[in-house]
């Protein structure tokens, strides 16, 4: 699928289909846009440094360059010695082209996208760490050999929510104003990212690279509505000991839930057996299940 | 830097004043002085970070003084060097940061003739240290992405192989980077041969005979210089106590780090082992299973290509590359600690994860040596 960019567009089928909310312009979707971008971004990046992709290497431009030229994440320190970065420039660049695809950044939908989008890669670039290793005389550390890592993605996706959290609301008649010297439309790609979205509230400060935008409230997602396609709460497990989303009081949105016990078949009495295999046996236990009204 | 440069100094006032008082012995005294210097400079002036970037380059100056002083006792030097000489050799650039340790008179040799011109066989060198290089990057990303969590006993051997296999490609890089800037520097001429020095192998380490033999070829210019130097001095006490204290020397001159100090003991010990039990197994059986290879008018029964003793050598090579992974575990990359050195909690909490295997299979094989 990655092989070929000038195909992307015929193989651009991202969405699941039964999932309809994403035509409001709400947080949720900011957050799927900004997950789904950092995703892209943070598995190229590692599987061009693994060498799963013909296309692309290790990223070298940290060793021993000019310090006139400027690199993708700003702020990282130049090595003599390097090992295999992981290569976020190409990264982005695919990110960019890949799922910016058809966001053209004419209406506010477009551009909330976008803005999204590069909140996501953001996230990935910002978090990336520089790893060492000492070789000298019996582990003395008289050389070093550095390289950039990428995160692990559990951190880009905790900081993301986060950033979902403290979403930032826009304006709808927001048009977005060209950051920086205005106009003069080329209609280069570069262009679309060059804008700045106005906050609803104009006492809040415009929203940064990193925080996620939304211009419509969210739909309630207690309620069935089949034209959003949101499934409703009815009937959802949930946790009575959690204080969070996934507790009873959150989930069941006040309605009060249900608690049976079920008897439910597992696997259980699990062994080794020499040499490599594992055998279990079923068994039949009783678990006290909540379910919302 | 500057420690580098007042331990020459200070050596050789040293060497100096007891070749003009004692005009004997200069060998241990200028040895002990070196290794109170070193352990002075480590526990009092330097900071931990930067002691551990120059502590190779401390233990090669050690390690050249020393040879000189015990040179002009045995008579293999008749005369003092001159303090040009001296610094001359010690802080050679060839030799001084990483570089193996070669003999006074070595370094006399490349101003006999002095071959300034780069031959073909020299410039082999920088491309074999290269690509050993990328290959021990190569070796250690696919390794890192086999990195699968799970606490089976079989996933932390395997962890520690490949910790202990990284350690190893980090120390054959340096040895080829070492053999590369020795050579350039001109040392490593031979007649009629093509220019080599040799100072790690790592075929004999990766597919070990024996532990011995691991230990040989780790560095082989320090394993000659602890050869001439300690053991051949101590001999007269026991083989031993010449053995332990081999290992003892080793041990101060890689300076106050407990890891360094626990490993070496260790392999003291695993090596007195093995080669006591191949040595009596050897007897017994009549077949080639020393820890070195025999030579060809050896008076086995059983030589080097009989099946059977091919395979009690992979046996007993597979117990050596067990201990070797054992006790490379604990070189691994906590950024902090490895830049520092790895202190005794470290260590310690490595080889309990293993359960001190290593150790208790050693004590199982010498306890099987005393009963056989």
């Amino acid at each position: 699928m990655f092989t070929d960019i000038s195909k992307k567009r015929d193989v651009f089928v991202f969405w699941p289909s039964g999932l309809k909310s994403w035509n409001i312009g709400c947080r949720e979707t900011a957050f799927i846009y900004a997950i789904t971008s950092a995703g892209v971004t943070h598995a190229i990046a590692r599987a061009c440094s693994e060498g799963s992709i013909e296309s692309c290497t290790c990223d070298y431009s940290h060793q021993a360059r000019s310090p006139l030229v400027s690199s993708a994440v700003p702020g990282l320190r130049d090595w003599e010695w390097g090992g295999c970065s992981d290569n976020i420039g190409y990264g982005f660049k695919f990110s960019r082209e890949f799922v910016d695809t058809g966001e053209r950044g004419r209406n506010l939908r477009e551009k909330m996208n976008v803005h999204n989008n590069e909140a996501g890669r953001a996230h990935v670039s910002s978090e990336m760490r520089q790893e060492c290793k000492c070789h000298g005389m019996s582990g003395s550390c008289a050389v070093k050999t550095c390289w950039m890592r990428l995160p692990n993605f559990r951190v880009v996706g905790d900081n993301l929510k986060d950033r979902f959290d403290g979403a930032s609301r826009v304006m709808v008649s927001n048009a977005g104003s060209l950051r920086g010297q205005g106009g003069g439309g080329s209609g280069g790609k570069r262009n679309r990212y060059a804008f700045q979205l106005k906050p609803y509230n104009p006492e809040h400060k415009p929203p940064g690279t990193k925080d996620l935008v939304y211009y419509e409230p969210s739909p309630g997602f207690c309620e069935r509505n089949p034209r959003l396609g949101i499934p409703g709460t009815h009937g959802r497990q949930c946790n009575d000991t959690s204080i969070g989303v996934e507790g009873c009081d959150l989930m069941c949105c006040g309605r009060g839930y249900r608690t049976q016990e079920v008897s439910v078949i597992q696997r259980c009495a699990c062994t080794f057996h020499w040499c490599c295999e594992v055998k279990c046996s079923l068994c039949r236990t009783k678990q006290i299940v909540h379910t919302c009204l | 830097m500057y420690y580098i440069v007042g331990f020459t100094v200070g050596a050789y006032l040293c060497l100096f004043l007891v070749s003009r008082l004692l005009k004997k012995h200069r060998g241990p005294i200028v040895g002990m002085a070196s290794v109170a210097f070193l352990i002075v400079c480590e526990l009092c002036f330097v900071n931990r970070t930067e002691w551990h970037k120059i502590r190779g380059a401390q233990m090669l100056v050690a390690m050249k003084v020393i040879s000189v002083a015990f040179d002009t006792d045995f008579g293999a030097l008749q005369c003092l060097p001159s303090p040009a000489e001296f610094t001359g050799y010690v802080l050679c650039v060839g030799t001084c940061v990483f570089g193996p340790w070669v003999p006074y008179r070595d370094y006399i040799s490349i101003f006999n003739k002095p071959l300034w011109v780069s031959t073909a066989a020299c410039d082999l060198y920088p491309h074999v240290t290269y690509s050993f290089l990328e290959l021990c990057q190569t070796s250690l990303r696919i390794m890192q992405i086999t990195d699968r969590s799970g606490t089976t006993i079989m996933h932390l051997w395997w962890i520690a192989y490949r910790d202990a296999l990284s350690f190893r490609s980090s120390h054959y890089f340096i040895c080829f980077l070492s053999e590369a800037s020795a050579i350039m520097s001109g040392f490593g001429h031979h007649e009629d041969e093509p220019w080599s020095l040799s100072v790690a192998r790592p075929q004999f380490i990766e597919i070990p005979r024996s532990l011995v033999q691991v230990v040989v070829y780790w560095n082989v210019p320090m394993h000659n210089w602890l050869k001439n130097y300690v053991f051949r001095t101590t001999k007269p006490l026991g083989s031993f106590a010449a053995i332990l204290s081999t290992y003892a020397v080793s041990s101060l001159l890689h300076g106050l780090n407990f890891q360094l100090v626990a490993v070496l003991l260790s392999l003291g010990a695993y090596t007195y082992v093995e080669y006591v039990l191949r040595q009596k197994l050897a007897t017994v059986f009549g077949a080639c299973i020393q820890v070195r290879p025999c030579r060809r008018d050896c008076s086995h029964r059983n030589k080097e290509k009989r099946l059977t003793v091919v395979l009690g050598n992979m046996g007993l090579g597979l117990v050596a590359m067990f201990h070797l992974s054992y006790l490379g575990v604990m070189f691994d990359m906590s950024s902090k600690l490895q830049e520092e050195g790895y202190n005794y909690a470290h260590t310690l909490a490595k080889w309990s994860v293993l359960g001190y295997a290593s150790h208790w299979i050693a004590l199982g094989t010498y306890i099987f040596y005393l009963l056989v």
